[in-house]
């Protein structure tokens, strides 16, 4: 007998930063628009590079490098509050997952997280394995924070 | 008769062996007991898990389970390990951690001897003699062999800091 939520499916956006692919779910995600510094209207403002480089500090230099490097920035609007966004390289698709493709964090990761760990999960698609970013924790991460004057 | 059984048990004492798997990185022989080594396979893209520790490679997914991926020389501060032809994932299960780890090529089962087994070389990084427990030959090689314990221990340690 089948149970309730055995065919369950979860949507998730799919977005890349660097050369890397990540997912989010899309209940974080109100919407998604190209980057425009003008529309940056949001309280709070972010960008995740640093989770691939640790030792990358956002001043205005920096930030400016980065963006010129990025294939076509992009605006995660989270659902969050207060009003949240997220600066990220480009969003690639949205994907729709069974339940039974979403992997919860192996122990050996959970023993081996700095406190900028951000992953929550993965989700298999395609024989791929993206790891699941949980935007809510980015919110945590006062140093992903970047103010408007320095775009 | 005593004294023939004696013998015997003192040459099966003598001949007290170990297994182990030769595996090299960067054209080092390191040697890990075999009861360590639950598979090996084939090398197989690894996804990048940010927010780990610098030896923390990512993940990979082998028949339905997601496996972590470590390399050995950022502990050993040695420069990012690069794939080969030869690259495979040892699926080890350490004491605290059960984990891929990737070496270069794995060489063969060694089967040693106990009183061949020789001290941990003193010429070895500090980094190094940490892992390490002892050494023995291969193919004219040196063989670092690597402590399962302090292996495990110095995995779950951020290393950088």
């Amino acid at each position: 007998m089948e149970t309730e939520g055995q065919h369950a499916q979860r949507t998730f956006l799919l977005f890349m930063l660097q050369s890397y692919q990540f997912v989010a779910k899309t209940e974080q995600v109100k919407r998604v628009s190209l980057f425009n510094k003008d529309v940056l209207d949001a309280e709070w403002t972010y960008m995740l590079d640093p989770l691939i480089t640790p030792s990358l500090v956002l001043k205005k230099p920096q930030i400016l490098t980065i963006l010129q490097h990025y294939t076509q920035p992009m605006i995660i609007h989270m659902t969050a509050s207060p009003p949240t966004q997220i600066i990220v390289d480009a969003v690639k698709d949205i994907i729709t997952i069974p339940s039974s493709s979403i992997l919860p964090l192996i122990p050996s990761i959970l023993k081996t997280r700095k406190n900028t760990f951000a992953i929550s999960g993965f989700v298999l698609h395609h024989e791929k394995i993206y790891p699941i970013i949980d935007l809510q924790t980015i919110t945590a991460l006062p140093f992903f924070h970047i103010q408007k004057e320095s775009l | 008769m005593n004294n023939d059984m004696q013998e015997i048990q003192g040459a099966q004492e003598e001949t007290v062996t170990l297994d182990f798997i030769v595996f090299s990185i960067d054209n080092i022989f390191y040697a890990l007991s075999t009861t360590y080594v639950e598979q090996i396979h084939a090398y197989q893209s690894i996804t990048y898990v940010p927010g780990c520790y610098d030896h923390m490679l990512g993940v990979i997914h082998l028949r339905g389970e997601i496996l972590s991926v470590v390399s050995l020389n950022p502990l050993f501060n040695n420069d990012p390990q690069k794939v080969k032809n030869t690259s495979r994932i040892l699926l080890l299960k350490l004491p605290e951690i059960r984990t891929g780890l990737l070496v270069d090529s794995v060489e063969n089962i060694l089967t040693v001897q106990k009183d061949h087994v020789e001290p941990v070389p003193p010429s070895l990084s500090n980094a190094m003699q940490k892992v390490a427990s002892g050494s023995c030959m291969y193919k004219n090689n040196q063989v670092i062999i690597l402590n399962p314990e302090t292996l495990a221990h110095q995995l779950l340690i951020d290393t950088k800091g």
